[in-house]
């Protein structure tokens, strides 16, 4: 039986990785203002998806400045694919 | 306490399902406010491209590789704009639409060099290029309709 991931669980980074999930690449800031979180709260968030191999992180020289972005790696996409696939279940287990 | 004792609720699930599901819809909507520019720019050159296939070479090629370049700087600058790059052949369904749509263009191109040398009229490159250019419009708006539908998760 498949478990949900405790890497991912947590509110603020299945927000990070629903959005990394649905794109190839998202920017630092962006994702920092659609999960409403400070940069360092998300600078925490993503080190730890990337300790785990989920989230690769790069860095791109725009208009004089660094801009970091964001993607989830192969193994990141199939462990949030498992995630949600595991929280369809337990919605549907428990309240048909 | 056995593992079944520490997995969430169903209300659990379909909060952090809802969750998922709203900050997909936030995203998607940032990235659509800017989608009609890109659209009308990415037809635009497409159209382009195409009708540059009625110029005698080497002028095609480099017209070709002209739109090629202003296709992805178009791409970049979209992507820096609303902080999101999807290449277009991801997710997966969207893909279909996006392979489609290339298989159609490469088609367009070919008949308009084929076309052009063998007629000389002027008409079927400007009007293969009109063709392919509300071809790449409609095709576009569609992969964003397939690329949102795609990206939501069930309730």
């Amino acid at each position: 039986m498949r478990a949900l991931d405790p890497v991912i669980h947590p509110p603020g980074r299945l927000r990070i990785c629903a959005i990394l999930s649905a794109a190839d690449q998202a920017e630092f800031a962006m994702v920092r203002d659609s999960v409403g979180v400070s940069d360092s709260v998300l600078s925490k968030h993503v080190k730890l998806l990337e300790d785990a191999g989920y989230v690769a992180v790069s860095k791109a020289a725009q208009g004089g400045r660094q801009r970091t972005w964001l993607s989830l790696t192969a193994a990141g996409r199939k462990a949030f694919a498992g995630h949600i696939a595991e929280l369809q279940r337990l919605a549907g287990l428990v309240s048909p | 306490m056995t593992d079944e004792d520490n997995s969430p609720s169903a209300a659990d699930a379909r909060e952090a399902l809802e969750a998922v599901r709203m900050v997909r819809t936030q995203v998607s909507e940032q990235m659509g406010q800017s989608s009609w520019r890109y659209d009308l720019g990415y037809s635009g050159l497409v159209g382009l491209m195409i009708a540059g296939q009625g110029l005698p070479a080497p002028l095609n090629t480099l017209s070709a590789a002209g739109c090629a370049i202003g296709l992805v700087l178009l791409a970049k600058a979209w992507a820096n704009k609303v902080g999101v790059w999807v290449s277009g052949i991801s997710p997966r369904r969207a893909r279909w639409v996006a392979i489609g749509l290339g298989g159609v263009l490469a088609v367009l191109m070919l008949g308009v060099m084929f076309l052009s040398r063998k007629t000389g009229l002027w008409q079927v490159p400007v009007g293969a290029g009109v063709v392919g250019a509300v071809l790449a419009f409609v095709a576009s708006r569609l992969w964003w309709r397939v690329y949102r539908a795609e990206t939501q998760v069930r309730r």
